[in-house]
Order: C-alpha cells, then structure tokens, then sequence
C-alpha cells in the first residue's frame, strides 16, 4: 500500500517520533528521497540531518499541541 | 485538479499518525481517503466525506489491503500523502486530500 500512496499524492509526508532516528540506518533513508518532506518532533543528529538534506528531503520540526 | 490549500495525507496507523488524523478533525470539509479503520472511524463522525477502503482486513493493525484495495487506490489522486516512517520501513495509512482550507 506505501507504493500505491506514493505513486498516487502530489506532495508526499514522512512522519516519524525523533525515537525513530536511531533506527534509521542511513541505507534505509533511500526510500525517503520519494518524500518531499519529513515531519518529527525533535531535529534530527546531524548523520541523518545530512542524509536528508543530500536526499532533497526537507525536515519540519513540529512544536507540541496539546 | 488541485485546488488552492488542498492538502492530501497519509497516515500510518502508529502514534503519530494517529495523532495527525485527530488533528486533521477540525478540517470537516476535507475528503478523507483511508485504508485504516481507526482513522476512518476517528474521523467518520461529523464530517462530509470520508472513504474506506474495501479488502482484507489486517487485524494486527486494523487496516484494509490486498489487490481490491490497491486497485481502488490507483484510481484515485491525493494532493497530499502522510506517511508514517518506523526505522525499518516507510508505511502508508491514510490519504486525506482536502479541498477548503480553513
């Protein structure tokens, strides 16, 4: 289904808590050049903060709401 | 056609998806597409449209997949995918594309 999701949206979101970071290997980023942006709550180490930005994937860091 | 301020999202059925789509409530005029169950019962109340995704039922994580499914998908066109990402892979739950900004 995440393919069908991706083919099929004009602008595509990436959300992950900041606890995902230490899982995300930097091979596994790769998929993450499909998205136009990813949303978390903290900013991301600097590793992934550079994979991201080589990937073109701008991070959003959301403030807490409620 | 994407109108000015549509949006389309997908969410995934964890935490933070989850809790996009509670976000996503007060956006009543916006159409919302879902294969999650959940998200289609969180949202379904009180708003104009929202469809659900007919297939199999995954009861681990409540949400509707297989070829019917993707087929229904591939018919359609989001302005906006929110997608939730675990560290092993990124996965898709919901797709909310709007048509009124509020």
């Amino acid at each position: 289904m995440k393919r069908v999701y991706l083919r099929r949206a004009t602008r595509k979101i990436a959300l992950s808590d900041s606890s995902k970071f230490n899982a995300m290997s930097l091979v596994r980023i790769a998929p993450l050049s499909r998205f136009d942006a990813l949303i978390t709550d903290a900013a991301p180490p600097p590793d992934i903060a550079a994979a991201l930005a080589e990937a073109g994937v701008a991070v959003d860091v959301a403030r807490a709401v409620g | 056609m994407t109108k000015p301020g549509a949006q389309a999202i997908a969410l995934d059925v964890g935490a933070t998806t989850y809790w996009l789509a509670g976000l996503l409530a007060e956006r009543r005029r916006a159409k919302i597409f879902t294969n999650r169950l959940r998200i289609a019962a969180r949202l379904g109340e009180g708003r104009d449209e929202v469809y659900l995704l007919g297939g199999r039922l995954r009861g681990d994580e409540m949400s509707v997949s297989g070829p019917s499914a993707v087929e229904q998908f591939e018919a359609l066109w989001f302005d906006v995918a929110f997608l939730g990402v675990s560290g092993s892979r990124p996965r898709a739950s919901l797709i909310i594309p709007s048509t009124t900004r509020r």
